[in-house]
């Protein structure tokens, strides 16, 4: 289970808190989908989830083990929204630099490379330099590094962005059966069909403040609202966040 | 620590960068798989490999200058102490420039934080790189000192082990100094922007350093002459600076006698062996609080500016309002600016406080006596107008932003004029300032601004465009680090090659009157007739080259 609570993070100089007593508990085998306009605080939160940040307070436990601490990091795999990669080696270095990391033996780590580079189309191209990749192709061998040592809680931020339509169709399913193994999905995202349809929990955040919180049906709850959209709902919550 | 585990983050970083093959790339103007481009490769190489050949020698000659003026002094390890104490102040001024981007906020560290590693890993891994990074520099000022020690001492088994913990060893100690202090200035800074500390100082000091450096070389030469010193003016001059010296720098000292005694060679050893388990401890165990100090530091929060920053220019107003900001962006283009405009400032100051000053003064009473000293004047000022980086890297400054350029609605010739304008501004109006007050200075006529003011800003205006030519035909632009852009910009290289060659036309053209017999009205109706039609050349090269550019 991932556990956040009393989160707090406040950057230098800033004026309000970029994420302000977010509390998230998500069950493992779940997908969370994360939402909120821009600036509302998802990249901070994520970044604290993967350790990138350091929150002013509160914290972010996965399975028992704290954030930062290399149990934590053994378990997470991690998707930015721009990822950086060594730009001179190939995809498949980039992949056996991974692996050397996580102390993946040779047999299993030739599997994995195998399996995952062909689910997501990326298997011809792994011997390319990275600097010659598209975005896309960037994406798909971020997904696949971050997938390799086989992490019980995977974050992605921003995982559509640059994906064409069946690589998008891919990741989607590979997250759900990722999901149906006992595994944990957090990801951030402005697809709201996407988050609609293949999201367990949903969670709404706005200047740092988490709005609404449960699945599809709990946000739309049996009131006026039970049959909008995740669209509707997500642009009625956070107009009455701005009103207040 | 798993030490594999750090040995493999820095091959991933060096295999992932190749620093040295991206480097060598950039040598090439043409495209390497054709014949010409082979040959104009091979020939770019072999130019930088003269001039690296030159400078190494001209290293040795001013190392054996000052060993030799050392047995005069008693001071025998002299030749090593200067090498320590210039490749010290070096290391420590430019590592401290980089350290902190090296170590916390490299582009890959968002890659390594969520991998299974430890923080005291990862700074191991960077302190590596920074020390790797420098390495070459130190053997590139060390290496002459210690041929020419032994030519003085002769080889001997202890030499050898002392030279090889010299050239290894000795940089430990700048760059642990230098780590020391960015750890502590980003402790002290708390967020705050740093970059007038950590960069603009360091880099003046280190331009004041190599100015000072060549004075001190060049200043006791006989006849100009790298061979002939003298002595006794030397000793005079600089005996009981550099006694002084030898006996309160106490590292430099017990470093010079390294390759001589093998207890000081022990000592030494165990100096640095501790020097680098203390600094890598230390970092480690700071390395995660002072990376989270760092990043939360370095976000995005909202900057407010002044509202004069936006409204209407112009179209030239608004290209150059947009150079301006791109300068402004970092503080290494920033440097190079203001660096540009007091060369003059700069020099006289170095110079005062050398001593050259009053040695300036005294020859200055012959010089008054020459005909041809508003020339001279002239050239001297022109050289130190013309001989910088920034028209020449204008275009590789944009880096990926030049993408815009090729967007917007405009023809070439706009972004050329507006990049003249701008250094025209920047540069020519500061040259004729100090063309004004060296006048006065110099008790010579205002009149000869008649001639100097037209002549300045042409020759400026034909340099700029040249150097907007060459930037544009092979312009940097995927530059990770400002210092790629500029510094490491062979372009830069190149522009000065080509100021220098103008300068020598006008030299030639303005001089030559007064040492043969030619009227001296020639010089100046070949001037007036070059000057212009090098301009107009030059600015439909530029005019071209940037069509191309834009298209490409």
């Amino acid at each position: 289970m991932l556990h956040i609570s009393h989160l707090r993070k406040r950057y230098a100089h800033a004026k309000r808190n970029a994420v302000d007593d977010l509390n998230l508990a998500i069950e493992s085998g779940q997908i969370f989908g994360f939402l909120g306009p821009n600036g509302a605080g998802k990249s901070t939160t994520i970044k604290m989830l993967v350790g990138l940040l350091k929150s002013d307070e509160g914290t972010i436990t996965f399975e028992g083990e704290e954030v930062q601490s290399l149990a934590y990091k053994r378990l997470i795999g991690y998707v930015a929204d721009e990822p950086y990669f060594y730009e001179k080696i190939s995809g498949a270095e980039h992949l056996h630099f991974i692996a050397d990391l996580y102390g993946i033996d040779q047999k299993n780590r030739e599997e994995r490379i195998d399996s995952l580079s062909r689910t997501l189309l990326l298997k011809e191209k792994l011997g390319d330099e990275i600097s010659s990749y598209s975005h896309g192709m960037k994406q798909k061998l971020a997904i696949i590094a971050a997938l390799l040592p086989q992490p019980k809680l995977l974050v992605l931020d921003e995982p559509m962005v640059g994906l064409d339509p069946k690589a998008a169709y891919l990741l989607k399913s590979l997250l759900g059966d990722y999901a149906k193994a006992g595994n944990t999905v957090f990801f951030s995202t402005h697809v709201l069909e996407v988050a609609q349809s293949l999201c367990d929990t949903l969670g709404i955040i706005k200047e740092g403040t988490l709005l609404a919180c449960g699945s599809f049906s709990e946000l739309r709850g049996n009131g006026k609202a039970k049959d909008a959209t995740l669209e509707q709902l997500f642009l009625e919550l956070t107009e009455e966040g701005s009103a207040q | 620590m798993r030490s594999a585990l750090v040995l493999t983050l820095l091959k991933a970083y060096w295999v992932g960068n190749k620093p040295v093959r991206t480097a060598l790339e950039r040598l090439s103007f043409v495209r390497r798989d054709s014949r010409k481009g082979k040959v104009a490769h091979a020939l770019m190489i072999l130019l930088l490999l003269a001039v690296f050949v030159y400078f190494l020698l001209f290293l040795g000659m001013n190392y054996y200058a000052y060993q030799t003026l050392g047995y005069l002094l008693d001071l025998p390890h002299l030749g090593l102490f200067m090498a320590c104490l210039v490749s010290f102040l070096s290391l420590f001024l430019l590592s401290f420039t980089s350290v902190t981007s090296l170590v916390y906020e490299s582009k890959d560290i968002a890659l390594l934080r969520p991998l299974c590693l430890e923080g005291g890993e990862v700074a191991v891994s960077r302190l590596l790189l920074v020390y790797a990074y420098h390495l070459p520099l130190h053997l590139f000022l060390f290496f002459p000192a210690l041929v020419v020690a032994l030519f003085g001492n002769g080889f001997s088994v202890v030499y050898l082990l002392g030279s090889l913990a010299l050239l290894f060893a000795f940089p430990l100690f700048p760059l642990a100094l230098s780590t020391l202090l960015a750890m502590g200035l980003a402790l002290v800074a708390k967020h705050r922007r740093t970059s007038l500390f950590q960069q603009v100082i360091p880099m003046i000091l280190f331009f004041v350093l190599i100015i000072m450096a060549s004075t001190t070389m060049t200043r006791f030469m006989v006849d100009e002459s790298v061979l002939s010193v003298d002595y006794q003016a030397m000793q005079a001059s600089l005996g009981t600076l550099f006694s002084r010296m030898e006996s309160q720098l106490a590292l430099f000292s017990l470093a010079a006698r390294v390759t001589s005694n093998v207890g000081v060679l022990l000592l030494f050893l165990l100096a640095s062996v501790l020097t680098c388990l203390a600094v890598g401890f230390l970092v480690a165990r700071s390395y995660d609080s002072l990376y989270f100090a760092i990043a939360s530091g370095s976000s995005t929060h909202a900057k407010k500016r002044r509202n004069n920053a936006v409204g209407a220019r112009g179209l030239h107003g608004a290209l150059m309002k947009r150079e301006l900001i791109i300068i402004r962006s970092h503080s290494a283009f920033i440097f190079e600016v203001v660096g540009e405009m007091f060369i003059p400032l700069v020099l006289l100051i170095v110079y005062a406080l050398t001593g050259v000053l009053d040695e300036l003064s005294k020859a200055m009473i012959n010089v008054r006596s020459f005909v041809f000293l508003p020339e001279l004047l002239f050239l001297v000022l022109l050289m130190m107008a013309s001989l910088g980086m920034l028209s020449s890297t204008s275009v590789s400054r944009q880096g990926k932003m030049f993408n815009l350029d090729r967007l917007y609605p405009l023809q070439a010739k706009h972004f050329v004029q507006a990049k003249l304008a701008l250094h025209l501004l920047l540069f020519g109006l500061p040259n004729l300032i100090y063309l004004i007050i060296s006048l006065l200075a110099l008790q010579l006529s205002l009149f000869h601004l008649g001639w100097m003011a037209p002549l300045s800003l042409l020759s400026l205006a034909v340099i700029s465009t040249l150097h907007l030519a060459l930037d544009y035909h092979h312009p940097n632009l995927a530059w990770t680090t400002a210092q790629q852009a500029m510094k490491s910009n062979l372009n830069g290289l190149l522009g000065m090659l080509i100021a220098l060659a103008w300068v020598v036309v006008v030299a030639a053209l303005l001089l030559l009157p007064h040492f043969l017999p030619i009227p001296s009205l020639l010089g100046w109706v070949l001037l007036a007739l070059i000057g212009p039609l090098a301009l107009l050349c030059s600015y439909r090269l530029a005019v071209g080259e940037a069509s191309l550019a834009l298209t490409r």
